[in-house]
């Protein structure tokens, strides 16, 4: 419950509001804070506080209600229908991070995964922590192929700030100084095992444009003393980080950046606050604060100050500004484009190659290691050679590991001897999954649906994407060249595979209000202020032009950094 | 730098001052499949007595006490009335229920006794078959997006389910670590002796 009805206006009235503490929120409560800002952070669920609250930290698998955490399937039908589609999100273990999709329904016009958690921190908690640059050529592509609007910065505006975000929230890594994946402020790299080390070997050996490396994780592998200082330690390679890390290992909000925040003193957090509405005032076309509306009380009350982050996620931040209407607004917040809620994207995946590999039987690992290998993007790269009949690239994730205890299960056979079997690890298996870009279309939508209500009685989001002909031609390169690498490297059993994708469970939603030099053709400038309200800055994946086929997490943390820096600097200067 | 002990400690007050894991798990901790007490008649929630006493019989074929602990001393039947009580969908429950029927009809059939009357001898013959039968349907399954499954095959993954994911599958007849610390990419196996639970 908040006490902010109870409060005066003048108690009601901060330097600036950040709505959202997840990955964005976090960065913009931390920097706008460390700037000297008194700050309001707004959080729609409930207080997670680092360690204390998570809650599974030290369960082993038969500490569960049932071992292993499996939910009820009765329960899974009554609250969790859309969240547990990716398989793995409802868990005993983690699935009190992810809302109920009774209390917050929302409406596909075609299947939509819109996997999400309402708490402190947001999915910081849960997020999958890889952490890519985008390159040069991501930020010039639509304007090269003419595809949505250009984006109006470029590579150069936003490296200073990842290697601002990079060296704070500390990421692992290897330099490979390709153009195409930006190298950046490493700490010391994961080991690959030695099935991954033969297929990197082999596969560029084969293929010289193809490089595979580890991937780059927000993990600490080397503290720096900023990071100890904060709490925050070395990764113990448990890979149980979405239950929360009490060791800090990993980023996220919580442990992190809100915490920095908060040791400035001008840090004021409001769990279960559900922003519904930016308030403008038409005589300064300025935003003047935010009504709120609480969780728990159904109370409603205003909230003021000079400079508004929306964080609140992609379709969330597009959701608060397509429901505040208003005479100069009559179609969504900042939305004189009409691009408001357009341009949805996503990363589609779930296509690649496995295969299983003789040999090696002597070798094995130990510790599991919360990270996978990478094979950056090899085609379109600007040249003939790697020039496909799609526009755009793709990167593989992926890993090598021994078959455990599961193994035996769907072969002939039980007793004595399936059980000493057991006892050893199988043989090594590979696979690896292609994540693709998805290219903006205009029709790609969320727009508000009023029929449908939440748990709030507020109205909700209607979803109407899909991927089309060059995501489709994209998806069969994706299979065809996964074989052909694990192939090269002399693997057996080679096999594509392909599961239907449906857009949302990348869980990259990106889009939505996005950034492009015209305010006729764009939502927000290039420092993601809305273009006909310049104190609002929005600065989660709805900002995207365009999407990359990279992880999205370390872009907005650059954006809102670089964000906030922009804000301050226009508040002394008087222009905001 | 903090070495793996200060974070544990420091994990272990976060916890609120818990000494191990398995004592902050405590509250959740109601229905994790323990090993039976002797001389103890359990009371299942959805086996019939005589279910129970065939499902007794299959695990101990499948996964059976040798030197080491098998699937029934580690507590996979009531894991099991667990599971189908409170976890599985009704079409699931249905293809359990049926098959445990099934299997004392051809035991009847072939032996004039019930399953878990038969010798180990019997009980093996009798499972050997509907192996072979699991295997072959799920083999010319093959492709099929939501093939339905065959009793047998279940009552296998279940019962190895409970082993693997009981603390003396994870802990003793395999190895476990709960903070590994270290990552080592590549150690020879004769190094490491046995699997990884996890």
């Amino acid at each position: 419950m908040t006490d902010l009805a109870s409060k005066s206006r003048e108690e009601r009235t901060f330097d600036a509001i950040v709505v959202g503490s997840g990955i964005s929120g976090g960065w913009a409560a931390k920097e706008l804070c460390e700037k000297g800002l008194k700050t309001l952070v707004l959080e729609r669920g409930p207080q997670v506080k680092h360690g204390t609250d998570y809650k599974t930290f030290g369960h082993n698998p038969w500490d569960f209600r049932f071992p292993g955490g499996r939910v009820p399937q009765e329960e899974i039908d009554r609250h969790y229908p859309k969240q547990s589609r990716t398989g793995y999100t409802i868990n005993d273990a983690w699935k009190h991070w992810f809302v109920k999709d009774d209390e917050h329904p929302y409406t596909e016009v075609s299947r939509f995964d819109w996997m999400r958690g309402y708490q402190v921190g947001g999915r910081s908690i849960t997020w999958g922590r890889q952490s890519y640059r985008h390159s040069p050529m991501d930020f010039e592509a639509n304007a090269r192929e003419g595809v949505g609007v250009d984006w109006p910065i470029r590579y150069e505006d936003l490296a200073p700030w990842y290697d601002h975000v990079e060296s704070w929230i500390g990421v692992s890594g290897r330099e490979e100084g390709l153009a195409h994946l930006p190298d950046g402020k490493f700490q010391p790299p994961m080991a690959f095992n030695v099935v991954e080390t033969t297929l990197k070997e082999k596969v560029e050996a084969r293929f010289p444009e193809r490089r595979i490396t580890i991937g780059r994780t927000a993990h600490l592998t080397k503290p720096t003393d900023e990071q100890v200082k904060l709490g925050r330690g070395q990764c113990q390679n448990r890979n149980l980080c979405m239950r929360g890390c009490a060791f800090g290992a990993y980023f996220s909000s919580n442990g992190s950046t809100l915490i920095a925040a908060d040791h400035t003193g001008n840090m004021t957090l409001q769990p279960d606050a559900v922003v519904t509405e930016i308030i403008f005032d038409p005589e300064t076309s300025r935003a003047t604060g935010v009504r709120v509306l609480d969780a728990e009380t159904g109370d409603r009350v205003e909230v003021y100050a000079k400079v508004i982050f929306l964080c609140a996620s992609t379709l969330n931040s597009a959701w608060i500004m397509m429901h505040s209407v208003s005479d100069r607004f009559p179609n969504g917040f900042g939305n004189d484009s009409g691009q408001l809620g357009r341009n949805i994207m996503d990363h589609h995946f779930l296509v690649g190659a496995q295969a299983e590999v003789e040999g090696f039987e002597d070798r094995y690992y130990s510790g599991r290691r919360p990270n996978g290998i990478y094979i950056p993007r090899f085609r379109n790269l600007g040249d003939d050679e790697t020039k496909k009949d799609f526009l755009r690239g793709y990167g593989y994730q992926g890993g090598a590991s021994r078959e455990g205890w599961q193994r035996l299960v769907a072969e002939l056979g039980f007793g004595a001897g399936m059980k000493e079997k057991l006892q050893d690890p199988g043989a090594w298996t590979i696979g690896i999954t292609g994540f693709g870009e998805m290219l903006p279309y205009e029709d790609n939508t969320i727009s508000l649906n009023h029929e449908v209500r939440d748990i709030h009685g507020l109205p909700t989001l209607t979803m109407d994407v899909t991927i089309r002909d060059n995501e489709l031609a994209m998806r069969k390169d994706m299979q065809e060249a996964g074989v052909e690498m694990l192939e090269a490297a002399g693997f057996q059993n080679v096999r594509g595979y392909e599961r239907p994708y449906a857009p949302g469970l990348g869980i990259h939603e990106m889009g939505a209000a996005r950034m492009g030099r015209d305010p006729n053709t764009s939502v927000l400038n290039g420092w993601c202020q809305v273009h006909a309200s310049p104190n609002v800055y929005v600065t989660d994946g709805s900002a995207m032009t365009s999407a990359s086929c990279v992880n999205p997490s370390l872009t907005y943390m650059a954006l809102t950094a670089r964000a906030a820096d922009h804000a301050v600097t226009q508040l002394k200067r008087g222009e905001l | 730098m903090i070495d793996r002990r200060e974070l544990l400690q420091r994990a272990a007050a976060m916890l609120g001052g818990a000494v191990s894991a398995s004592a902050a798990a405590g509250v959740l901790a109601g229905c994790v499949a323990t090993p039976p007490v002797e001389g103890d008649t359990p009371d299942y929630s959805w086996f019939t007595p005589t279910e129970a006493a065939t499902m007794t019989a299959l695990a101990a074929r499948i996964i059976p006490a040798t030197d080491t602990l098998g699937a029934v001393e580690v507590g996979a039947v009531p894991y099991i009335d667990n599971m189908m009580a409170n976890y599985h969908e009704p079409q699931e429950r249905q293809i359990l229920r049926e098959g445990l029927a099934r299997i004392d009809r051809e035991s009847q059939a072939a032996h004039q006794r019930p399953f878990a009357a038969l010798t180990e001898d019997q009980q093996v013959q009798l499972m050997t078959g509907w192996d072979e039968e699991a295997y072959a349907q799920s083999q010319s399954d093959i492709g099929k997006s939501d093939p339905p499954r065959h009793f047998f095959r279940m009552t296998k993954e279940l019962t190895t389910l409970a082993f693997f994911t009981s603390e003396y599958g994870a802990t003793e007849f395999l190895q476990y670590k709960a903070v590994p610390g270290e990552w080592r990419a590549d150690v020879p196996y004769s190094e490491i002796g046995r699997a990884w639970a996890t």
